[in-house]
């Protein structure tokens, strides 16, 4: 076989597939080539954007997911160019997500709060937070749901979307706390001695804050008795503590030095006893 | 780590620091059972069985103790602030009784007080462990900054001198000797300096336990603090570190006061 003849059988060969008929098949490959490309590259851009926002395993199914995702969606949109029509498979996939959506509805939202939770992170791990009324330590926080330790050890498994659209109080997150009590003492009782009382009990205290400065101060006149606000700061750490054994030791000290936390009284005057009570008065 | 901390030892068997430094030093356990009373403060180690016995009270408190040893060595010295109730803080801020007015551009030595922790070391088989810390300082702790940004500090309010200070009770109180440096073009009042005290360097000998630190005020409102690793008076021997460098993660040894002066 000549060259003439190799040149002819190649030139016949190659008319068997024409042009146009080519061209989808490299645009619809090139799509696909590049949209792998482009996964490549936004996973590693979020890979260095999250690395210090979400921990590894969780990170790993989100870069699993945008990954596959955005090639799953070339492939999709490469069809018609095959000409492979997708309209029925679009109709099918369309009132089969609408049955999915609304049956995972729920699902979803927690899904999509459990990464929103993830990302502004409000709480961590071992904060001591109070969520829709539940106190308790977070004991993880999951894709779908966040998990506490109540106080008196009970688990309990909080849905993300309810987490993310409650207020959340987070105990822990600040350095200090502050401790508040109301003190009632008797009308008979001297208000400025008790404030040295408290006073000085606070200043030995070691837990309790020298700054910000305790604020002690006569806050109401009530019915029964002179009411007597503290407020001091502790520690996060010690705020607990400090306030169970602080307020024990007020009550006795105060009891030392003879002034007392006075019981409800009500003063009753009866019509036909006036003249005795004016000789009370 | 091995190495330091033998080497620390072999130093402190070779010079036989046997002299009572107050209440600092050396003692041997149990050739003679040890007893010590001080300053309200009782230490004993005796023997009880095959085994060692630690008992110590101070300040309404008591500690007890098993060693598991026949024979062991006691070192008693001041150590950094914060062992006591470390998972509060780590830090120290010292409050002057008067603020302090730096020139602009200058640089100066004032003398602080600082409370003081006592450590008891056990040694033996050429290494040591902390085996008890207590302070007869007063604890008191304050809160630098606002809750959200500041630090939880060990707090201590200091008279300020301008040279050494005597009469001071080494097992409650050291002296600081710290250099302030105004790298500013302006007048600047402190009223307080805060340290990390890991990275404390105390140093003692018969009456005095000491520090030296750096204070270089970067603006009215910042200045970064550091500890000088000497004594301030010749002579004086370094204490055992209870915080050491290879045992934590240590980022800066400087701490950045940027929470006001």
């Amino acid at each position: 076989m000549n060259l003439d003849e190799i040149l002819g059988t190649l030139s016949k060969t190659i008319g068997i597939i024409e042009t146009d008929r080519i061209f989808p098949y490299l645009f619809a490959l090139g799509m696909i080539i590049f949209s792998i490309v482009l996964a490549k590259g936004l996973s590693m851009l979020l890979k260095r954007y999250l690395r210090d926002k979400f921990d590894k395993d969780r990170l790993g199914i989100l870069l699993k997911g945008s990954y596959y995702g955005i090639i799953i969606l070339a492939v999709i949109l490469a069809l018609p160019i095959l000409g492979i029509n997708t309209s029925g498979l679009l109709v099918a996939g369309g009132v089969t997500g609408i049955v999915i959506g609304f049956a995972s509805q729920s699902i979803v939202g927690n899904l999509i709060s459990g990464l929103f939770i993830m990302a502004e992170r409000p709480i961590k791990i071992g904060s001591q937070v109070e969520i829709d009324k539940i106190k308790g330590f977070v004991e993880d926080i999951g894709i779908m749901s966040t998990i506490l330790r109540s106080y008196d050890g009970l688990y309990i498994r909080i849905p993300n979307e309810k987490v993310f659209t409650n207020n959340i109080t987070n105990i822990s997150v600040n350095i200090a706390r502050r401790i508040e009590y109301t003190i009632g003492i008797r009308y008979s009782d001297d208000a400025n001695k008790a404030i040295k009382i408290i006073s000085d009990l606070i200043e030995d205290h070691p837990f309790v804050l020298k700054k910000p400065t305790p604020d002690i101060y006569v806050d109401a006149l009530g019915e029964s008795s002179v009411n007597i606000i503290v407020k001091a700061w502790a520690p996060v750490t010690q705020w607990y503590a400090t306030k169970k054994e602080l307020l024990w030791k007020i009550k006795t000290n105060l009891e030392k030095e003879d002034i007392h936390v006075p019981f409800p009284q009500r003063v009753v005057w009866f019509a036909n006893e006036k003249s005795d009570n004016n000789d009370l008065n | 780590m091995w190495s330091l901390k033998t080497n620390l030892w072999v130093k402190l068997i070779n010079e036989k620091i046997k002299e009572q430094i107050v209440m600092y030093g050396y003692y041997k356990s149990p050739l003679n059972p040890l007893r010590i009373t001080k300053e309200g403060i009782h230490l004993q180690i005796e023997k009880e069985g095959n085994t060692l016995r630690y008992v110590r009270t101070s300040s309404n408190e008591s500690i007890e103790k098993i060693l598991l040893t026949k024979d062991c060595g006691i070192i008693i010295n001041p150590i950094e602030a914060q062992k006591l109730h470390k998972q509060v803080s780590q830090y120290l801020l010292i409050e002057y009784e008067k603020s302090v007015f730096v020139e602009p551009k200058d640089t100066n030595n004032i003398y602080l007080t600082f409370p003081v922790d006592i450590g008891v070391f056990i040694s033996g088989r050429k290494n040591y462990d902390l085996l008890d810390a207590f302070t007869l300082a007063r604890q008191k702790y304050t809160l630098y900054g606002d809750p959200r940004n500041g630090v939880i500090c060990k707090y201590h309010k200091s008279p300020v001198f301008t040279s050494i200070p005597n009469n001071l009770n080494p097992l409650v109180n050291g002296v600081m000797k710290l250099k302030l440096i105004n790298t500013t073009d302006d007048w600047i009042e402190i009223t307080k300096s805060v340290f990390d005290s890991h990275e404390m360097k105390v140093y003692f000998n018969e009456n005095l336990v000491s520090m030296r630190a750096h204070m270089k005020i970067l603006n009215e409102k910042i200045a970064e603090t550091e500890f000088v690793n000497s004594g301030i008076k010749r002579g004086m021997k370094k204490a055992l570190e209870v915080f050491e460098p290879a045992k934590i993660t240590v980022s800066q040894k400087k701490f950045t006061m940027e929470e006001g002066l």
